[in-house]
Formats: structure tokens, C-alpha cells, sequence
């Protein structure tokens, strides 16, 4: 009966560990973006594009 | 680094509408989209001008206001961008926006709407840049290649520009000051009336 019970246990936990949907936010703050953070530019990439917009004056 | 903003000089665009191909052939945009159109204003008559328009990545964007997921968000150089992952393509955005910006892929049959899509200031989106899932679900991260978008790159005229809004500004300045009649652009007469056109 104790084999039983524990085995139930085990075997309920996985089927619910499985029934996650892991690819969307499962919680929602309103005005908040809960998507995947964007890689920042780094200084020296911000300073490339802003001489590449001063050639545009030619 | 100010934010990083469009500006179309309608007294130099020509309508050739090379903004438009460019934009579609680097980001390998699916027929039925556009994420910039060229807008022609008395077409053929006295007065005519032409400007070319996609996501102007406001400030206060007012897609961003209305998404009921808020699967948009905005780079630190402010760009509007949003996350596929999370939109559910309702549509809300493009009521909301005064551009009609916001484009709609059909999926499936009977003409059913998928996952908004946008321009995204050649910045791609939150998938890891460079990499092939942010180039398939946003095109290509050209700003992280420390290059401006295709379109104003390549505009012949350099009607349109791209880029950190002070130089931008700067550019246009110095453009309106030697034409010497007013800037050209839609509206100027009635903003500043006598001065120009």
C-alpha cells in the first residue's frame, strides 16, 4: 500500500511538472514587459553610428 | 547619445521608392508587408511631395500604450521594438497608430492574422544578436553591425535620414538655413506663417 501511495506521488509530481508552459510569462504585471531582455549596445557601438549619421550630411 | 529617430526631408525625396525594395530585400520581408511606404501628396499637380514613412519610434509610443499583453519595449537608444513571443497579433497597435506602422502576416487559411510586424530601426529584436532566430522572427541586427538602416543608407538623394536625433537635427539645420526659404517639409507655412514655404 506504501509502494503504491509513494509511487502515485512520484508519477502525479512528474505529470504536473509537465504541464508547464515554459516559451510564455506565466505572470502579468500590467504596463510591465515580461518578454526577453534585448542585448544593449556597448559605448563604442553607439559611438560608430553616431559618426556613420554625421557622414549623411555629404 | 540622444534617441535615434527618422527624418524624411520632403523637399528632397524623388519617390523612387528605393527605401521601400531595400528595406524588404534586407530583412527578407514576406510578400503583403511593408514596413515603409513612400506617401505622395498631389500627385502629378503644383505642390507635390513625397515622403517615406515607416515606425517612427516615438517617444510616447501609443502602441505600446494600448498592447494588452505589453510585448513592446524600448531600447536605451529609443527604438520600439516588440517581442513575437508574446504578441497575440490583435491589432489593437495598429489603431493606435498614427503611421499605420504595424503590419500583419497572413497565416494559415481564410486570411488569418499572425504576429505583428514591424520596422525595428534595423535593430532586430530580443533574441541574441547576430543570430538566425532574431534575424527569421525581426531581420537583420544592422546596429549591432554599427551600421544605420538600409533605407537611409542607401537613399540617393539622403532625403532620408537615420540616426542620433542631434545629428539628425544638426543635418536638417544646416539644409533649411542654406535653401534659405523654410524647410520644405509638410505643414511649415502653416506652422510659421511668412516664413517661407
Amino acid at each position: 500500500m506504501r509502494i503504491i501511495s509513494i509511487t502515485l506521488a512520484i508519477a502525479g509530481s512528474l505529470a504536473l511538472a509537465g504541464c508547464q508552459d515554459t516559451d510564455r510569462p506565466l505572470s502579468y504585471n500590467k504596463g510591465v514587459y515580461g518578454g526577453k531582455a534585448d542585448t544593449k549596445l556597448k559605448a563604442a557601438q553607439v559611438q560608430t553610428l553616431r559618426h556613420r549619421g554625421m557622414q549623411q550630411a555629404q | 547619445m540622444a534617441r535615434m529617430k527618422f527624418l524624411c526631408d520632403a523637399e528632397r525625396c524623388i519617390e523612387c521608392n528605393a527605401c521601400v525594395t531595400a528595406c524588404k530585400n534586407e530583412h527578407e520581408i514576406p510578400w503583403g508587408i511593408n514596413r515603409r511606404r513612400v506617401v505622395t501628396i498631389n500627385d502629378g499637380k503644383p505642390g507635390e511631395r513625397s515622403i517615406s514613412v515607416a515606425c517612427m519610434h516615438c517617444s510616447d509610443a501609443p502602441c505600446m500604450a494600448v498592447c494588452p499583453v505589453d510585448c513592446f519595449y524600448q531600447t536605451e537608444e529609443g527604438v520600439v521594438l516588440h517581442s513575437k513571443d508574446l504578441c497575440i497579433g490583435c491589432g489593437y497597435c495598429f489603431y493606435a497608430c498614427p503611421f499605420g506602422a504595424p503590419q500583419y502576416p497572413q497565416v494559415g487559411n481564410f486570411g488569418s492574422r499572425g504576429k505583428m510586424d514591424k520596422c525595428t530601426f534595423c535593430a532586430g529584436g530580443p533574441e541574441a544578436d547576430k543570430s538566425d532566430n532574431e534575424f527569421k522572427k525581426y531581420g537583420r541586427n544592422r546596429l549591432a553591425e554599427g551600421k544605420l538602416p538600409l533605407c537611409a543608407e542607401m537613399c540617393s538623394t539622403k532625403a532620408l535620414l537615420a540616426g542620433d536625433g542631434d545629428v539628425v537635427s544638426d543635418i536638417y539645420r544646416e539644409r533649411v538655413v542654406s535653401r534659405g526659404f523654410g524647410s520644405g517639409a509638410w505643414g511649415w507655412g502653416r506652422a510659421y506663417p511668412g516664413q517661407g514655404a
